[in-house]
């Protein structure tokens, strides 16, 4: 186990050079430049060589891509282009959003993901099967800014109940320490902060998590209704065990380990993939400003976000195979045992 | 034969919709003495299995019509309660399945296992439990019981798992023992030990047991009496001495030959032609007729019952080897 968290970290920098080359490069094929934002159309000529030449956009690409590279494996992201802050310190300020984010999608996702799917796979061909396959399947269906959009007008247009966007209202004081809401609430003895956060989290978190809970509702309800066919079901039945006992410590125990693996995958993507509802939410995290970064060329930020993105990847699927391994027995020992 | 533990009466396995509705097994009875070992022979295919099942109820869920009746030490089996039944099985019957490895949750310790049928059927606790599956396996002979009790099915070799096997169908004391292919998935020199363990189990706890099994050489080494079943049908039933001495069923003496490895002139093992008839094609006659060397008109028109034959029953028009094709 301990060997594979090592091999799996060892390879971490090569999926991560990877990544850069492929944002860079990327990058770059887009038309159009910072300069072009930045210089009006009515700056001299030598004004724009100056901006040119300030960013680095003067020197051939194989050399950029040097410069880029040395800087990176001394762990320095560079400034934004527009800005001129930290990437680093501008991911430190999104990157929590999106992880709250994420989380709470999570949460939303495998409360009615799973609860669902358990339901229906308990009992297949039932009409409660039938309605939550129909409900599972609108949702993995519905395009995540078109719901989100719909929850916008119905709970904040129509009813008026909570708000449509943003993290906190801007009215609150709020000086971030770790960026977390949550945290930071318990740090600065602000329980006030709380409600008005959980207000805003609760439709792009309700967006994304009921958008994902389709697929994962559908295959909790396939492995379970796969496990009741195995004949170590037919021997707890034979041992007199009751119906759901054997739902729970027989079939459950033993489906949760395909569960256990969507769920770690989904929550990777909605790390990643969040972008959309951040958008349609004006959710201050890392997506939005990696979309913010690609519209205005503001290369570094777009870079550092695409990074940062790919290792929390990279983390999230090694934690879902390492659950994957704890859970399943077969798994637990080192091969050759 | 003093009181017997289990008897059948005309049991019949049905499968599919009403309407075209598939007999498995057609009306079979039988019955089990205490101490007594029963084995029922037969091929893949021939009800052995839904038989088995039956007993316990355990193929209704997936959608076996069971008449007829099953009486287990008086009790009748069909007509139970859902909570009766729960309480029946492990605790009146217990099963051994073919294939421990599949048969026993990968997820959880072989202690555990044999635990929990002891915690669903009494008022005992865990660590008391898990105090009793250790027994168990000493009993079947697990070597380092203790231990063993704390691994997982696929950490122990697989006639240690089917000794698993066997402590988890004996840990609620059960009358009555069915053992379906017990030592199918098993190299041969385990096989032996295994059976050896059930005959020795079987007889001193005075449990009856069913032994369902395809292997004439598996029968011939522990069963006291044989049912052949072919067709969801029993074609014959003999002490196994008698059966083996004067077989009456052409089947029977059909399966002997092709157990063993005598090669005929052309160095072919010997084998049954054909093969079985689909359940919805056996027709009104013997249902082995199409493959049998000694059928005549007779046997293709009307069904043969089982009548009592020497030592033992046959349901054979010509039990004596007279008829068309007999040499």
């Amino acid at each position: 186990m301990t060997a594979e968290i090592i091999r799996r970290v060892a390879f971490l920098p090569v999926t991560l050079f990877v990544v850069a080359t492929l944002v860079f490069l990327a990058l770059r094929a887009l038309p159009g430049s910072t300069v072009d934002l930045l210089a009006s159309q009515f700056a001299t000529a030598g004004l724009r060589d100056q901006l040119i030449a300030e960013l680095g956009l003067d020197q051939p690409l194989w050399r950029q891509y040097l410069i880029y590279l040395s800087e990176l494996v001394r762990f320095d992201l560079g400034r934004s282009f527009i800005t001129g802050k930290d990437v680093s310190v501008m991911v430190g300020e999104t990157l929590p959003v999106t992880i709250e984010l994420a989380v709470a999608s999570l949460i939303v996702m495998v409360l009615f993901g799973l609860m669902t799917g358990l339901a229906a796979g308990a009992r297949p061909g039932s009409w409660l099967d039938g309605t939550l396959r129909f409900i599972a399947m609108t949702l993995f269906a519905l395009p995540w800014f078109w719901f989100g959009i719909i929850l916008i007008l119905v709970f904040s247009l129509w009813l008026g109940w909570l708000p449509a966007f943003g993290r906190l209202p801007s009215d609150v004081d709020y000086q971030a320490v770790t960026n977390f809401v949550l945290i930071d609430a318990v740090i600065l003895g602000r329980p006030d902060l709380i409600g008005p956060w959980l207000a805003h989290l609760t439709l792009p978190a309700l967006t994304v998590g009921l958008t994902t809970s389709g697929m994962l509702m559908r295959l909790a309800r396939s492995g379970v209704i796969e496990t009741s066919t195995m004949d170590f079901v037919r021997t707890a039945r034979m041992k007199g065990t009751p119906g759901g006992r054997i739902f729970f410590r027989h079939i459950l125990r033993n489906a949760a380990l395909g569960i256990l693996t969507v769920i770690g995958l989904q929550f990777g993507a909605m790390l990643g993939g969040s972008v959309i509802a951040e958008v349609v939410f004006g959710y201050p995290g890392i997506g939005r400003m990696m979309i913010d970064a690609v519209l205005t060329r503001d290369y570094a930020v777009a870079q550092g976000a695409a990074l940062v993105i790919a290792t929390l990847y990279v983390f999230v699927n090694l934690a879902t195979d390492l659950t994957y391994r704890w859970a399943d027995p077969r798994l637990r020992r080192e091969p050759g045992r | 034969m003093n009181v017997p533990l289990l008897e059948v009466e005309a049991l019949s396995v049905a499968f599919g919709a009403p309407g075209a509705r598939l007999r498995a097994v057609e009306g079979i009875s039988f019955s089990v003495a205490p101490g007594e070992i029963v084995a029922l022979v037969g091929e893949s295919g021939s009800g052995k299995s839904a038989t088995a099942m039956a007993l316990a109820r355990l193929n209704e869920e997936q959608g076996a019509v069971i008449d007829g009746r099953i009486r287990l030490r008086n009790r009748d089996v069909l007509s139970m309660s859902a909570a009766d039944l729960r309480d029946l099985r492990g605790k009146g019957i217990a099963m051994v399945f073919q294939d421990a490895m599949t048969a026993l949750n990968p997820c959880e310790t072989i202690g555990d296992q044999i635990a929990e049928a002891i915690v669903v059927h009494e008022s005992t606790g865990w660590r008391a439990a898990r105090a009793r599956a250790v027994d168990l396996l000493t009993e079947v002979g697990l070597p380092e019981p203790a231990r063993r009790a704390r691994l997982y099915p696929h950490e122990v070799s697989g006639g240690q798992r089917q000794r698993a096997m066997i402590a988890l169908a004996l840990a609620c004391d059960p009358g009555l023992l069915v053992a379906d292919e017990p030592t199918t998935a098993l190299d041969v020199t385990v096989q032996a030990q295994i059976l050896a363990l059930l005959s020795e189990t079987v007889h001193r706890r005075g449990m009856g047991m069913i032994l369902i099994t395809h292997d004439l050489g598996v029968v011939a080494g522990v069963a006291d009496r044989v049912m052949v079943i072919y067709a969801g049908r029993i074609v014959e039933s003999a002490p196994v001495e008698t059966l083996f001495a004067n077989t009456r069923h052409p089947y029977t003496r059909d399966l002997i030959a092709a157990a063993s490895t005598e090669r005929d002139d052309r160095g072919y093992l010997t084998a049954i032609a054909g093969t079985p008839p689909r359940l919805d094609r056996r027709g009104a006659g013997c249902a082995y007729a199409p493959r049998c060397r000694r059928a005549s008109d007779k046997c293709r028109i009307e069904r043969p019952m089982l009548e009592a034959r020497s030592a033992g029953m046959a349901a054979c028009w010509h039990p004596d080897g007279t008829g068309d094709g007999a040499a």
